[in-house]
């Protein structure tokens, strides 16, 4: 009788857990987005694989610029910004050029490519909160720009981001788009492509 | 001779050396070496600045060293844990505390997140009753010291999270076939795919796998043992062996059988989990008949969870997670003695327990980062859960097969909440500060606060500082509190309560390049331990007189928190790679004095649980098709058996294991192999076996080792 008491409750509680669970699914528009490397050992792993990339000091000639792709109204995108503008404030050179750190808000594809090809910006870091189709456009807009992108997101890279972060085994990793490398002249030594897992 | 060996000494040189001319990559390579965790603080951190000792054991180094079992992968690859096989079951300790029978219930075992110590016995397996296909873990984390800041009860010697994989690291189907010749064969299939449903990301990874095992028969020594306490006339051990011989050849000794599954979904922020678990184990030889094939214990579970996760603004993150458990445990245990039996039963009986445990619960999870920067971060959440447990004993007759009743069952309907606070602060880029404490209120004991406070100090380049102190406990379990024999067991009742662990540690860790050192000390004092003591003759004429115990009972037993232990010690690891990662090696050792007190003060040694416990390893991947070899070891000092009382000081001597392993790609695509060797030097356990004590009053006979097992195993993965 007890047993059957508590089967009952049990499950008008768990039916009113599900309920409540569903309404909060369903009134947010997507869940978080899943960074899984944390963005402070992206930082440091972006800014050491730049430090290997053979044209970042004639791409970057006297100061290497460091830009943060936000998508406004984007919170897992700011929260990922913010960490990363801070990360990167803790550091102050790369292959002794001096580091200078901006924060970009997307507009558009070509807008991005205008505002990294004018502001001599070395390196871009594109936060989460972007659609393939965002992706795959700055990706086009960029052919062409000398540019190390990297992306927050490993799905990033294999729609056009030169540079990707993803966890396995507990470790991070990295993983390079060989073909955007070459368009966006990148060029990384062969010991520094044994490291990471690549794509063409 | 010797110009031969140079030669070779120069080539291996040639080959770990960069080449002319490349880059030193060994920064990037330690970089990438960093092990991420995610249960010391239930974020993705760097397992260096993590507020605990934290090790990771990655999937790929469970693969290249022929590992089968969680055990295995603890014995062989962490630091600090030490798991003793008793038969074919492993039991788990840390830097020199190991509390013997506890079925695991001094670490709390995640699976992705999710609690599997069950709400009856706190059970939880790291061997083959684990419950979780191999193939499927990404990577195991082990938070060592105490662990109930977040998460509550059982977290006394530490954490382990299984993380199992991504599809992306699991896509294809999968059929895997392996076998330790000729005792066991595992057969399990898994499939991982990603997709996308109503525009949103989605995965999913599953696997099934089941396990039989008989054998090896091992060989006992036989002796003349005490005889039946009842009767006075020697008892029968095995139809196989005269009256009152216990031994021989123990055919029916290792006998298991396990299936589990595992399915893990994914859909944008929603998680859902699910796991099953059936595993049945023979364990004849602990006390009752010698190798009865009837003899067995079986645990079941069925766990679903389900968590959805949401970025709210650029400061609120939020979670709900939904999850209910299922477990059950039966032991059928036979005797031929009229002493372990009813009076009625003078031919003998087979014993059977039946323990369940059902639980539900939720629990809301939120993160502040105050400043949107994650320098500061409030981590709050409340983990409601309700119980139903439920236990029986009964004793059918050898004669008739009939029970006259049952004996101290019970079924409890049980409420617990538990609310945790933690605070993140890094007010400067090498200073880091963790705050945290989690109340847990009970209707089964009462109350348990937990707090933990830590600091992490980088005081230069590649070094990492920290400073730990933390609280743990474990919650009686339903067992203690409420089992009940008229003839010879009073409950433990409301008087219990949980056991509780403070630890303090210092730890330094250094990393230059692709190398890293560590060394750190720690202190743990563990207060209101469990011991079965017997009752005075006061107590038991109480008891006589509530009920408790039936008039003319002799003697009575009680669970009750009566030991303490005090701990302190040292471990140290050294971990690095060459050749580009190829090559991978690590060496770690823990050292502990420690000292278990009774109610009289006394202090002494702990059973089974090793001073000094240690490994070493290292792997090179051929490059292309070729393997993938490694060679670990682990050692485990001379240590008191579980026969071990002052009066009686029994020890067994050091252990040491080898594992020797290839592992590779064979030339049909999607076909790959591993192959492994395993070789103990030492042929005896910790543990001593036999139904009672030989009558010429000589310890026990100790458990035998397996001293040489092959395993073979192959993986062909379809579809990718």
């Amino acid at each position: 009788m007890r047993g059957r008491r508590l089967r009952q409750s049990l499950g008008r509680w768990l039916s009113g857990v599900g309920l409540a669970l569903l309404v909060i699914c369903s009134s947010l528009s997507v869940g978080a987005e899943d960074v899984a490397v944390p963005i402070s050992l992206q930082m440091n792993l972006l800014l050491k694989v730049a430090s290997y990339d053979k044209n970042l000091k004639q791409r970057a000639g006297d100061r290497v610029r460091v830009a943060v792709v936000v998508r406004s109204n984007d919170p897992d995108s700011g929260r990922s910004a913010a960490q990363a503008l801070k990360a990167l404030a803790e550091t102050e050179d790369v292959e002794g050029l001096p580091l200078d750190r901006i924060s970009m808000t997307y507009t558009d594809a070509a807008g991005l490519a205008r505002f990294t090809h004018e502001g001599n910006v070395s390196i871009l870091y594109v936060t989460p909160g972007f659609s393939e189709t965002e992706i795959d456009a700055m990706a086009r807009a960029l052919d062409g720009v000398s540019v190390l992108s990297a992306g927050a997101l490993a799905k990033y890279t294999p729609l056009g981001m030169v540079l990707g972060f993803d966890l396995a085994g507990g470790k991070p990793k990295l993983i390079v788009n060989l073909g955007r490398a070459k368009r966006q002249n990148v060029e990384l030594s062969s010991s520094v492509l044994k490291l990471v897992r690549v794509i063409e | 001779m010797r110009g031969a060996l140079t030669l070779r000494t120069l080539a291996l040189a040639a080959a770990l050396a960069p080449a002319a001319g490349a880059q030193d990559t060994s920064e990037l390579e330690g970089l990438l070496d960093q092990d991420v965790v995610s249960a010391a603080s239930k974020v993705p951190e760097a397992a260096s600045t993590a507020p605990a000792m934290s090790v990771s054991i990655s999937a790929d180094e469970i693969r290249e060293h022929g590992i089968r079992t969680i055990d295995e992968a603890i014995n062989f690859l962490a630091i600090g844990m030490q798991i003793e096989k008793l038969y074919f079951n492993g039991e788990i300790g840390a830097r020199g505390v190991l509390l013997s029978r506890d079925a695991g219930a001094h670490v709390l075992l995640l699976v992705d997140g999710h609690a599997v110590n069950e709400a009856w016995g706190a059970t939880a397996y790291f061997d083959r009753g684990t419950g979780v296909p191999m193939e499927m873990i990404d990577h195991i984390e082990l938070i060592i010291g105490p662990g109930s800041v977040l998460y509550g009860s059982n977290a006394m010697l530490g954490v382990v999270n299984i993380v199992t994989k991504r599809s992306k690291d699991f896509s294809a189907a999968h059929v895997i076939v392996e076998s330790e010749l000729p005792i066991n064969l595992r057969a399990a299939v898994g499939y991982g795919r990603n997709f996308r449903l109503f525009g949103r990301d989605g995965e999913i990874a599953l696997e099934l796998d089941h396990f039989e095992q008989k054998g090896p028969t091992i060989d006992f020594p036989t002796y003349e043992a005490e005889p039946d306490a009842v009767t006075g006339q020697p008892r029968l051990y095995s139809p196989e062996q005269p009256p009152g011989i216990w031994g021989g050849p123990g055919d029916d000794t290792a006998t298991i059988r396990g299936s589990s599954g595992y399915l893990r979904l994914r859909l944008d922020g929603l998680e859902v989990g699910l796991r099953g678990v059936h595993y049945r184990r023979a364990y004849p030889t602990d006390s009752g008949n010698f190798d009865d094939p009837d003899s067995f214990v079986r645990d079941r579970w069925l766990s679903g969870d389900i968590k959805y996760s949401a970025t709210l603004s650029e400061v609120l993150q939020g979670s709900i997670r939904v999850y209910a458990d299922h477990y059950d445990y039966r032991q059928d245990w036979g005797s031929y003695a009229a002493a372990d039996c009813l009076p009625e039963q003078m031919s003998g009986c087979m014993w059977r327990l039946i323990g369940r445990a059902n639980w539900a619960g939720v629990e809301p999870q939120l993160s502040i980062d105050w400043l949107g920067n994650h320098s500061l971060v409030t981590l709050l959440g409340v983990d409601g859960r309700i119980k139903n447990v439920g236990s029986n004993v009964n004793f059918y007759s050898y004669v008739d097969g009939v029970s006259p009743g049952p004996i101290g069952a019970f079924e409890k309907d049980e409420q617990s909440l538990g609310a945790y606070l933690q605070n993140t602060y890094w007010p400067a880029s090498f200073l880091g500060l963790n705050l945290g404490a989690r109340l847990d209120v009970d209707s089964r004991f009462g109350r348990a606060l937990s707090p933990r406070a830590a600091a992490t100090l980088l005081p230069w380049v590649g070094s990492t500082l920290k400073l730990i102190y933390a609280e743990a406990f474990r919650a009686p379990t339903a067992w203690e509190v409420y089992y009940i024999d008229p003839r010879s067991w009073v409950a433990g009742g409301s008087d219990m309560e949980p056991e509780g662990v403070r630890s303090v540690e210092l730890s330094l860790e250094q990393r230059f390049g692709s190398q890293r050192v560590f060394a750190g000390v720690f202190e743990s004092w563990w207060e209101d331990l469990v011991l079965v003591q017997d009752l005075s003759e006061d107590e038991l004429a109480s008891a006589i007189e509530r009920e408790d115990i039936l008039p003319g009972t002799p003697t009575a037993s009680q669970p009750r928190n009566v030991s303490e232990i005090e701990s302190y010690g040292v471990n140290a690891g050294y971990y690095g790679a060459l050749a580009s990662g190829a090559m991978r090696y690590g060496v770690s050792v823990t050292h502990a004095v420690t000292r278990i007190s009774g109610p009289d003060g006394s202090s002494d040694r702990v059973p089974v649980a090793a001073p000094t416990t240690g490994n070493a390893r290292i792997s090179y991947s051929l490059p292309g098709f070729w393997p993938t070899l490694a060679l670990a070891g682990r050692y485990v000092s001379r240590r008191p058996t579980d026969d071990y009382t002052p009066e009686l000081p029994l020890f067994v001597g050091a252990q040491v294991e080898l594992r020797a392993a290839l592992s590779g790609k064979l030339p049909i695509d999607g076909l790959s192999y591993r192959f492994s060797a395993n070789y103990a030097s030492r042929h005896l356990g910790p543990y001593g076996v036999g139904s009672t004590y030989p009558a010429d009053g000589s310890p026990r006979p100790l458990i035998p080792v397996d001293p040489f097992r092959i395993g073979i195993g192959l993986q062909y993965d379809l579809f990718p």
